[in-house]
């Protein structure tokens, strides 16, 4: 296929723009959440190294180089772009993490993504080194990557048609900051918030807690997201692991005493097998 | 323009059908045709989990077998599934939690006030059999309300009693107010206590104790929703009696507890003993605890990451659920068998 018509389906297929423009092949959680996170406040909850930063880089990158969310500004009925509406779009994203050298996680991956594709390359207008981090593109969108702070202050002031928050899990205030800065900078044009994270124990995670258990009711879910070392009784394992990680490793498909079977897991002196 | 798009709107004319005739849709903030055709309406929540395992370029799996074998349970429930883990701090573990919605089939409530509305009738038709025969009310129900502050909410629960402890008390009036002065909430208070023919466990500490005095000489007017000072009727803003009958008027019966460290420590603790009586770990499938509840988010929120040290936390349903679980089911409940009193 041309270029052309790559962009084209690009912009629907987005775990295809990021094979083919990124240069980075998603697996299937990364893909559900390209293709599933458009509600108003989407909330990602893994465990760590899924790929939820990755998964921020690329889904940045898409949105600002069709300028989703903007679609009804730049094309008519029939799906054809007005390239200089489009053009003429002011488009913004923004990009928050904790830290700084959080935040600029996503600068550098980034970075890598367009030095490895002369076909995203080419969408870059700058991208300077120097703090704050600013992506500028070359149709005028703009991709901000900035730390959220105490109160998020520093993402206050524009229209916003992505913001995304990383370890979102860490954020004491979180819920001070969807309802005083985040949800308004998005809310004029309809843009979408993305919380990711981990749940860190304790009532660190309390605003990001709430979130989860609001996007599950949303859903019309219940959230099994808590650890219960108790349930059903089950035979003495192999491995002197708790029950309820067999649990977890079911609801992923994967046997846990196969696995530690084939990796050849030490059983600790003293543990007797079943 | 403007305004006859408003009526259109009003009238139920569909935006496209609007557009039609020539009306903007931006000033009513209708969904751009052009726009629906790019976009459906935007959901307001969506949640994704995940685990390490997902991503084929993350961690080897050696490695996360070795995490699993090596780390204690709740470090790889969290770092390697995603799981919320609350550590030792908090109050109330996720099997009471479990035994607190266990039986509810319906949705999540996210709104602020929810009832059971055939306990109501019932109740209703009780109250008016035996006003009928000049006979008290019965103590089928329990109420407690958690008055607000200066920024958190007032809540209300009423707890159904019928047939504990052979079968769990069950929540059948929740109400959240926040922000409101305190005429509404004396009407609200009024409103439970008027509903179920019940007393309500008010939080009687500093402001608090004036809302019990205030309580004490004021009578509900389920007619108008509001409360009068006794022997005061309902008036409209000119001073006009409205028309209700006094007699219909009703005392707002309320009980006080006085907060204080020891106090709210017993407090909690009952409502964990409450949640966890009858806990079996060899038979977690037992039906277990004496409250049953709709599942409503915000305690779901609130019970598993309260602690002892709550000055930060929110905690408005928390302590409303407590105070009607003190009011009706502290002595109800054995040693208890599950979770730390301690945190």
């Amino acid at each position: 296929m041309g270029l052309i018509e790559d962009l084209q389906r690009g912009r629907h297929d987005p775990p295809f723009f990021s094979h083919r423009f990124c240069k980075r092949k998603l697996h299937d959680g990364q893909c559900e959440w390209m293709e599933k996170a458009n509600a108003t406040v989407n909330v990602l909850a893994t465990g760590n190294r899924f790929g939820k930063t990755s998964v921020v880089t690329v889904g940045h990158a898409h949105s600002n180089i069709y300028k989703i969310g903007g679609e009804h500004r730049y094309a008519d009925r029939d799906g054809v772009i007005d390239m200089e509406a489009m053009a003429a779009l002011e488009y913004n994203t923004a990009h928050a993490a904790p830290s700084n050298e959080l935040a600029k996680i996503v600068w550098q991956d980034f970075n890598r993504m367009r030095r490895a594709s002369p076909d995203l390359d080419v969408w870059v207008e700058q991208m300077p080194r120097t703090e704050p981090y600013n992506i500028t593109f070359i149709h005028d969108a703009c991709w901000r990557i900035r730390t959220v702070g105490d109160d998020a202050s520093s993402l206050d002031g524009r229209s916003n048609y992505l913001i995304s928050v990383d370890e979102a899990g860490w954020l004491v205030k979180l819920e001070e900051m969807m309802d005083n800065v985040l949800l308004l900078r998005v809310a004029d044009v309809r843009g979408r918030i993305w919380l990711v994270g981990t749940m860190k124990p304790g009532e660190v995670s309390k605003g990001f807690y709430k979130y989860a258990i609001r996007a599950a009711a949303g859903m019309g879910q219940d959230l099994a997201i808590e650890h219960v070392t108790t349930g059903k009784a089950l035979a003495r394992r192999k491995y002197p692991v708790d029950p309820s990680i067999y649990r977890y490793c079911a609801e992923h498909g994967i046997e846990l005493d196969q696995l530690l079977d084939a990796v050849g897991a030490k059983v600790s002196v003293g543990w007797k097998a079943a | 323009m403007e305004g006859r798009l408003m009526a259109a709107v009003e009238e139920g004319i569909p935006a496209a059908l609007a557009l039609e005739r020539g009306l903007a849709p931006a000033a009513a903030g209708v969904l751009h045709e052009d726009e629906a055709r790019w976009r459906s309406e935007r959901p307001s929540y969506y949640i994704q989990t995940g685990s390490a395992f997902e991503n084929p370029y993350g961690v080897p799996w050696r490695e996360l077998a070795r995490l699993i074998v090596e780390q204690p349970s709740a470090m790889v429930a969290q770092t390697v599934f995603g799981k919320l883990v609350p550590d030792d701090g908090a109050v109330f573990s996720f099997e009471l939690l479990q035994g607190l919605f266990r039986g509810w089939s319906g949705g999540p409530i996210s709104s602020t006030v929810w009832i059971d509305t055939e306990v109501q009738e019932e109740a209703a038709a009780t109250r008016e059999f035996l006003k009928s025969q000049g006979r008290a009310p019965v103590d089928r129900f329990c109420a407690g309300a958690d008055l607000a502050r200066k920024k958190d909410a007032t809540v209300i629960f009423v707890l159904d009693l019928l047939g504990v402890p052979e079968r769990p008390a069950r929540v059948v009036y929740y109400r959240r107010v926040e922000r409101c002065p305190w005429p509404t909430i004396y009407a609200e208070i009024g409103l439970a206590a008027y509903l179920f023919s019940c007393e309500v466990l008010v939080d009687s500490t500093g402001a608090g104790d004036v809302v019990c005095e205030e309580l004490d000489n004021r009578t509900y007017c389920p007619a108008h929703h509001v409360t009068n000072e006794v022997p005061n009727g309902c008036v409209d803003h000119e001073g006009t009696p409205r028309e209700c009958r006094p007699a219909d008027y009703q005392p707002i019966p309320v009980g006080r507890f006085q907060f204080s460290e020891s106090t709210k420590s017993k407090l909690i603790t009952n409502l964990a003993q409450v949640l966890g009586e009858g806990f079996d770990p060899g038979q977690p499938e037992k039906e277990y605890g004496l409250i049953r509840a709709p599942r409503i988010i915000r305690l779901q929120e609130q019970l598993p990451i309260y602690r002892w040290a709550d000055r930060k936390l929110e905690t408005d349903e928390v302590m409303g659920l407590s105070l009607a679980a003190w009011a009706g089911l502290r002595d109800m409940v054995g040693p208890a068998s599950i979770g730390s009193s301690f945190g």
